[in-house]
């Protein structure tokens, strides 16, 4: 797949918040002065089709590459892989097929029947077959949904090198065998290459990683050097190895920006968008987690569905600026603004881990650091917090539930996670947090119902006269006028 | 209908909406070879374009009802009223008195559709006590300000009279008889610091804007569901500015968001610790698309 783009728009200036605004001393209204920050999945459906990205951007939908139905199996199956090799690390190894088969059930008990048959039967069965043996690579130095991040990765084209900002979570990472695996539940047995796009994304993960500096890493990864590292796509049949000198990802990672930029920004729209979408309603991709918000049949009625639309798409892009004022200023926040100022913004409190057992971590913070924690607990009751372990760069992002206080010592609940060798530990309030921001993922809601509720509707005319919602939106935005009836 | 000749039409429609989809003009999409027996069917059922020894599914007349069940019949009757409105718009583009008409309608139309998101503190201080009196006062001053706007922009003094060509060629216009209260009308001026504002935007963003929302609300008008034939209309109204302008999309594009981040610069209020723009600019003067 090509994407064609005018040329002048790559490669992308990239809009950071200036100092002002990353200390908040403007106001959170209107339009940003500055460009989002996007994740790989952005930049996944940027580049798979520029509707993808539209949608994301202005409609909420989420991830492209998930089609409709498979929501959930392939985090339930990253997750028992995780599992499983945590456990082949400490030599307690499944005997066989039958034992994991076990084990999955066990691991998998909460998880809807449907959901356990089809991941076992059509993804962990397959990967079984062909990985047993490899488990006795696994070893104490694997580590699963590491945190990345880094406002200023940089992507050659031609003789200039611009940096843009970028963020995701490696699924897999072997400091051993020096590879970072992208898993996925994509592919078939009869696959020569990686599933579309799934080396761009797990090669956009590896820049992100090889471009954070060394004094960000954990203190025990001082050593290691990402550059070296493999690139490996695992599907539930094969093995895929990533090219990392590959000039088209690096040509397709700055069209995927410039869309993003655009979108947001105002610089290219819907019509842009639909000049470059990769399918169309007679050769639909019907993989594509898009496909419905793309092609889903506007029925007749309501009749007033020009006038639905007209008044709220102008909700679309003020409702993703408030995700950018929410959530993309705090991430650019926490890259770019010293330790001090996010503590006084009342953002960051720093500790050190005493002990991780049992789902409990307990850490030292000073009683100057601790401040804002408390300040969540007893003016709203709020006991969540982001725990970052390693740094805001490289890191593990844990929700952690505040249990206990005794004099510097806090113990917090954080489930049964393996974390990395480091001491750093920094608090920060939850995403749900209402002292730092509104949570900016109902924004994001409230795009999807708006663009549902758009989309919405009958073709059957009798059926549509009794429909109540229906009939409320033909009152509300078109002519019909609503008579309260007697009792 | 014969279920053959509902399978022969909606194969043609198809080739028609994937001609369009690829990229292909209007004008060239959805043709096939002349086949004697394709011919009599489009005939038989008033469906007939020809031309080149090709034929194709007629764009201006109505499909049966068959047909107009299938998804394709659906979006290609969807597709032919967008045709219709591609026909209007370059003819409102070369018609000075209709397009001076459709810009300043346009522009109305914009401010009507914006819920003027305005800082609260401005509001009390010039005597508004609530957000719903705020935002029947600002829809009700919709007349004033596109007035004040058309006279410090492009000169005219009466609006009313602009719309009255508009109104000869059966084309929609900005009812004027949609006026509030004058004097809420004045208080809305001054809370969004109307005449600066004025002072700020481009004669040229004025216009784009206006002409693009006016397209906007022929499209609302003609109740034009499917995106992609929404696109076939915005595929003509930028080329129709690009021609008349000069100038590219992007171009185009750029210079309304520069303008109106000049606007926003512009109406800045300075509070003891933080900077406010005073409205979100960017949700009131905009592209519809």
């Amino acid at each position: 797949m090509v994407i064609f783009m005018d040329e002048r728009a790559i490669p992308v200036s990239w809009r950071r918040p200036e100092k002002e605004v990353l200390l908040e001393n403007r106001y959170k209204y209107s339009r940003p002065p500055f460009d989002p920050f996007p994740t790989v999945t952005n930049l996944i459906n940027a580049s798979k089709c520029p509707v993808a990205i539209l949608h994301d951007i202005l409609h909420g939908v989420e991830d492209a590459m998930i089609p409709l139905g498979k929501y959930g199996l392939g985090t339930l199956y990253q997750r028992f892989i995780a599992h499983l090799k945590i456990c082949a690390a400490r030599n307690d190894f499944p005997s066989s097929s039958s034992d994991i088969h076990y084990r999955f059930e066990t691991f998998a008990s909460d998880e809807k029947e449907k959901t356990r048959s089809d991941c076992w039967r059509y993804y962990v069965e397959p990967w079984c077959s062909k990985r047993l043996v490899n488990l006795s690579e696994a070893n104490e130095n694997i580590f699963f949904e590491l945190s990345i991040a880094n406002a200023y990765v940089p992507f050659k084209l031609g003789e200039k090198t611009p940096t843009y900002p970028l963020r995701g979570r490696i699924d897999e990472i072997d400091l051993k065998n020096q590879r970072i695996i992208e898993r996925t539940i994509k592919g078939k047995r009869t696959d020569q290459s990686p599933p579309p796009l799934k080396d761009f994304q797990l090669w956009l993960l590896w820049k992100t990683l090889s471009s954070i500096e060394k004094k960000n890493y954990p203190e025990r990864w001082g050593k290691v050097n990402f550059e070296d590292f493999e690139l490996i796509v695992e599907t539930p049949y094969h093995d895929f190895v990533v090219e990392k000198d590959n000039p088209d990802l690096q040509k397709r990672a700055h069209v995927a920006y410039a869309w993003i930029k655009d979108l947001a920004g105002g610089g290219k729209s819907e019509y842009e968008a639909y000049q470059h979408r990769t399918c169309n309603h007679i050769t639909t991709d019907t993989e594509c987690g898009a496909r419905l918000a793309c092609f889903r049949r506007p029925y007749k009625h309501p009749t007033c569905r020009g006038e639905v639309h007209k008044e709220i798409r102008k909700f679309y892009p003020p409702l993703f600026w408030q995700q950018m004022w929410d959530d993309h200023l705090f991430r650019y926040q926490l890259l770019m603004l010293e330790k001090k100022d996010l503590g006084d913004l009342g953002y960051l409190s720093e500790g050190r881990v005493v002990s991780l057992k049992d789902g409990k971590i307990e850490m030292k913070i000073d009683p100057g650091q601790a401040a804002p924690i408390l300040v969540r607990r007893t003016s709203s009751g709020e006991r969540n917090n982001l725990l970052v372990i390693g740094s805001f760069f490289l890191g593990f992002e844990l929700d952690a539930t505040l249990e206990e206080i005794s004099g510097d010592k806090f113990v917090m609940s954080v489930g049964k996670k393996k974390i990395p060798p480091s001491e750093r530990a920094m608090i920060l309030p939850a995403e749900s947090s209402i002292l730092r921001t509104s949570p900016w993922w109902l924004s994001r809601y409230t795009q999807r119902d708006l663009f549902n509720l758009e989309r919405w509707g009958y073709e059957i005319e009798a059926k549509a006269k009794e429909h109540s919602v229906i009939q409320l939106l033909e009152c509300v935005f078109g002519t019909k006028k609503i008579v309260r009836e007697r009792p | 209908m014969k279920k053959e000749d509902v399978e022969t039409i909606i194969q043609m429609l198809q080739r028609f909406i994937n001609d369009v989809e690829g990229g292909k003009a209007v004008e060239e999409a959805g043709w096939m070879k002349a086949e004697h027996g394709l011919k009599l069917i489009l005939e038989k059922l008033g469906l007939y374009e020809g031309g080149n020894q090709c034929i194709r599914v007629s764009l201006h007349n109505p499909l049966p009802t068959d047909i107009l069940k299938t998804p394709e019949g659906d979006i290609f009757s969807d597709m032919q009223l967008a045709a219709k409105i591609r026909e209007i718009i370059p003819k409102i583009g070369k018609d000075q008195s209709l397009q001076i008409g459709a810009e300043i309608s346009g522009f109305a139309y914009m401010l009507d559709a914006s819920e003027f998101p305005v800082l609260s503190h401005r509001l009390f201080k010039e005597g508004f006590s609530s957000l719903d009196e705020w935002y029947k006062s600002a829809l009700n001053a919709t007349f004033l300000l596109t007035s004040m706007a058309a006279k410090k922009v492009c000169g005219i003094e009466n609006i009313g009279e602009m719309f009255k060509p508009l109104r000869h060629s059966l084309l929609p216009a900005f009812e004027t008889k949609k006026q509030g209260d004058e004097k809420d009308a004045d208080r809305v001026r001054k809370v969004l610091k109307w005449d600066e504002v004025l002072e700020t935007v481009d004669r040229n963003t004025f216009k784009i804007i206006g002409f693009l929302w006016y397209v906007d609300r022929l499209a609302v008008l003609e109740g034009i569901r499917y995106p992609e034939s929404m696109m076939l209309i915005q595929e003509r109204a930028w080329k129709t500015l690009e021609e008349k302008t000069g100038k590219s999309i992007r171009e185009l594009r750029k210079a309304v968001i520069e303008d109106i981040d000049r606007v926003e610069n512009r109406t800045i209020d300075k509070g003891t610790d933080q900077e406010y723009a005073i409205a979100s600019w960017h949700e009131i003067l905009r592209l519809p698309w």
